[in-house]
């Protein structure tokens, strides 16, 4: 999923395309993380300190018997 | 430089459920510890299809994960840690002709053709994604040497 475009930077600031931020669920206002690569900028969404999945994997699991957990994946027919 | 990854249903199952079977107990194991792993490496973004995100949400549910947990996770989906993409119906009529070729579910169609161009690596178990369809990324199998497919007893590769 390559994009290429050219935007305008002006006095500094460089204005993102409506089309391009909601292709990267970019929101218009709030912050985001630029990263230079060589002489590249890479804009991205905030990276989080930590997350809940985290620390629920932590936490004791739920225990099932294998044919239960095979039948949680299955697809039932309507 | 960051990169991305799609983790496939079965290890957030794995990772999140113990087999009651010790012979099956690893899987959860490897599942779990692959699971943190990627999630605790800052360069590495996971990018899910809207699809999966439902699919892992209810097969967590389906098997007993509480809701606490489950809104935690639907939380961590809204970070930037990952990537949501829309399943948009150009990708839905791409899934169900190449499903109709190969006679492999739609629905493992569903959960890679969204990110096809986005991850370099594919982390399944299901081998599913060895066929050529899914030749986009490079698949990694961190249960190893377990086969886990929807609808089947885990079993080891031969």
């Amino acid at each position: 999923m390559m994009v290429k475009m050219k935007v305008k930077m002006i006095a500094g600031k460089i204005y993102l395309p409506k089309e391009v931020r909601k292709k990267v669920n970019l929101s218009e206002k709030g912050e985001c993380e630029v990263v230079v690569v060589g002489d590249e900028i890479r804009i991205r969404p905030v990276q989080p300190e930590t997350l809940n999945t985290l620390e629920h994997l932590k936490k004791p699991k739920r225990e099932m018997s294998i044919e239960d957990m095979v039948e949680a994946e299955a697809v039932e027919d309507a | 430089m960051h990169s991305y990854v799609l983790i496939d249903t079965n290890i957030w199952h794995f990772a999140f459920v113990k087999p009651r079977e010790e012979k099956f107990a690893g899987i959860h194991t490897l599942a779990r510890d692959a699971l943190e792993e990627l999630l605790s490496n800052k360069d590495i973004r996971v990018a899910i299809s809207a699809y999966q995100v439902a699919e892992i949400i209810e097969v967590l549910r389906r098997s007993g994960v509480d809701q606490e947990t489950r809104e935690g996770i639907i939380k961590d989906f809204g970070t930037g840690k990952f990537f949501i993409k829309s399943l948009e119906f150009d990708v839905v009529k791409e899934a169900l002709r190449d499903a109709a070729e190969s006679n492999i579910h739609i629905y493992d169609y569903l959960v890679a053709y969204p990110v096809k161009g986005v991850v370099d690596k594919i982390y399944s178990a299901d081998d599913h994604f060895k066929h050529e369809h899914f030749s986009f990324a490079e698949l990694v199998n961190p249960v190893e040497p377990w086969v886990l497919r929807e609808g089947v007893k885990p079993f080891r590769e031969r």
